[in-house]
């Protein structure tokens, strides 16, 4: 955890930025081969067809019966209507037949749009983690305060495609969560009777995992605060469900044991994924490890920070847990800066930390009246992958632990700055990750 | 009949091998993301000397995870990738995965 800066409530608005727009233009290394490729970009078994005013409506009529289709509807345009095509038969064959009809003067797909999924919350402007456009975050005290377009997450594309995260609930074990947020509460896990306030303490050990601190609030806030509601700021999930497992006291600190046991509780209360924003520099820490291997066993990503003292964790002596940790089912994240610089802060290591996130003049929540607070650490970061790894198993549900870190880490994006620092080379890139497909395998043969 | 010659040397004077058709089913475990199995999604199969086959997704939970096809005597090396309509940049024109793991596929 870094110091808190002072935030005040921003009074510019962000107006919402929801446009529409096609999907059709072709990128141009996108394999041009593949046979389902455009399927998407338009409804699957409709076509509409412009008919000539010569064919009246039973020449229409006669004309979609006579190839098994059916009109759906006429779209009050004269002449158009919305053809649904017979079973088994592809869009591509009805365009090219309707083509050769002399009672048709036009014919086309029927687009798929997608809405251009900026979200309205009145801070998402100073959100540059999500789109950096060079600005300067107005309460943000790290230098340098602005950065180069461009450097951020390239998260809107992917708001194109998802938005809800919270089929893949994310245990945040911290200093709490103050799940009355009113950027937070809905998005809180549902915990049912046994845990009516979203989770649990294992500070107090008792069932109110409140955040005394705020610095839990800040790493919810950033995985999952309630997005294009107009108020304050979103995460990288719009709507999730963030499971609060205190683990830290109010000062920030925890033990082994609060840190195995919360593991372990939400390893049981179904998480999909764990994020530690924290970190120990002691000597490897068998029992901790035994927990991130029983979340491995659990089929759960773990997401942690490489920590923030300027280390090189891979040195002798230099070890961070749970950073240096080896399972596979385990990230460490430094942070960048609005550059996508290594933050001057940031520990790194080309074997234990895996790939680099926005860290620095992060904006979220906070616990309190604050309502929201401007923090820099690689806590943020490791909060930044731990939504993206969300997203990613809610996106895909059959997503297993290794491809969700898979799809983080050879999803990413390239960056200079952690070519050698990091094992990737790569930040964190939502949409690349989400677009990421993972190699076949097990290929066999039968030869008969 | 066409004939394969014999690599062999200095065996004595190995008998050219017939050449024969035979039918070979090339298997691969299911991926996982949702855009392989679904509309737009699948997999291709690359076997040297041969024609890419492609194997789209219909209907049902996954895309095939098998092939069926006739090659004749030879070594072929065999990969699969996989495909969906979703592109890193957020449109639809489509993704590949990287080929898997070469397969050394000898028939006889």
């Amino acid at each position: 955890m870094r110091t808190p800066s002072r935030s005040l409530p921003l009074a510019a608005l962000v107006g919402a930025a929801l446009t529409l727009y096609a999907q059709v233009a072709a990128a141009p290394l996108a394999p041009r081969t593949l046979p389902g490729a455009a399927a998407s970009r338009y409804v699957p078994g409709e076509v509409l067809v412009k008919f000539k005013p010569t064919a009246g409506t039973r020449g229409r009529m006669a004309s979609t019966a006579a190839r098994g289709h059916a009109v759906l509807a006429n779209l009050n345009l004269p002449g158009w209507a919305q053809v649904k095509v017979g079973a088994g038969q592809t869009v591509e064959a009805a365009l090219t037949a309707y083509r050769d009809d002399p009672e048709v003067e036009y014919v086309q797909p029927n687009y798929v749009y997608r809405a251009a999924a900026a979200p309205n919350d009145s801070q998402y402007g100073q959100i540059w983690a999500f789109k950096n456009v060079g600005q300067t975050v107005a309460t943000g005290t790290y230098v340098p305060n602005a950065g180069a377009a461009g450097n951020d997450m390239n998260i809107e594309p992917a708001w194109g495609r998802i938005t809800d995260c919270s089929s893949a609930v994310v245990a945040v074990l911290d200093s709490g969560v103050d799940y009355t947020h009113e950027d937070l509460a809905a998005n809180m896990w549902n915990g049912g009777s046994s845990f009516p306030n979203h989770g649990h303490d294992f500070v107090d050990n008792d069932n109110d995992p409140m955040d005394p601190n705020g610095h839990g609030t800040h790493v919810a806030g950033i995985i999952g605060a309630v997005g294009d509601n107009g108020t304050g700021t979103t995460g990288v999930c719009q709507k999730a469900s963030v499971m609060a497992v205190r683990v830290l006291n109010a000062t920030g600190s925890g033990t082994t044991a609060t840190a195995v046991q919360g593991i372990r509780f939400a390893v049981a209360h179904g998480a999909r994924v764990i994020n530690m924003s924290f970190v120990g520099g002691g000597p490897f820490d068998p029992l901790f490890s035994d927990a991130v291997t029983s979340a491995q066993d659990g089929d759960v990503v773990v997401v942690v920070a490489a920590g923030n003292d300027t280390n090189h964790v891979d040195a002798a002596s230099g070890a961070r847990y749970p950073c240096n940790f080896i399972q596979p089912n385990l990230v460490c994240v430094a942070a960048l800066d609005q550059n996508y610089a290594l933050a001057s802060f940031s520990n790194w290591g080309a074997t234990s930390v895996d790939v680099g996130a926005p860290g620095t003049n992060i904006l979220s929540t906070w616990a309190g009246a604050q309502l929201s607070n401007t923090i820099d650490g690689t806590s943020m970061a490791s909060a930044e992958v731990a939504g993206l790894a969300s997203m990613l198993r809610a996106f895909n549900p059959q997503y297993t632990f290794i491809d969700t870190v898979n799809a983080i880490k050879s999803g990413g994006r390239s960056v200079p700055a952690l070519a050698g620092r990091t094992a990737s080379g790569k930040a964190a890139d939502v949409m690349s990750s989400l677009g990421y497909i993972n190699p076949p395998t097990a290929v066999t043969a039968t030869v008969q | 009949m066409a004939v394969l010659s014999s690599c062999g040397s200095g065996e004595g004077g190995s008998t050219p091998r017939p050449v024969t058709n035979h039918v070979v089913t090339l298997a691969w475990a299911p991926n996982h993301e949702t855009g392989v199995n679904s509309a737009g999604g699948g997999y291709q199969v690359m076997i040297s000397g041969q024609p890419t086959i492609i194997a789209p997704f219909t209907s049902g939970l996954t895309a095939p995870t098998s092939i069926v096809t006739t090659l004749q005597t030879g070594v072929y090396i065999v990969t699969v990738s996989a495909f969906a309509a979703l592109d890193a940049q957020g449109g639809d024109t489509g993704s590949l995965s990287e080929p898997s793991q070469p397969f050394t596929l000898i028939v006889p």
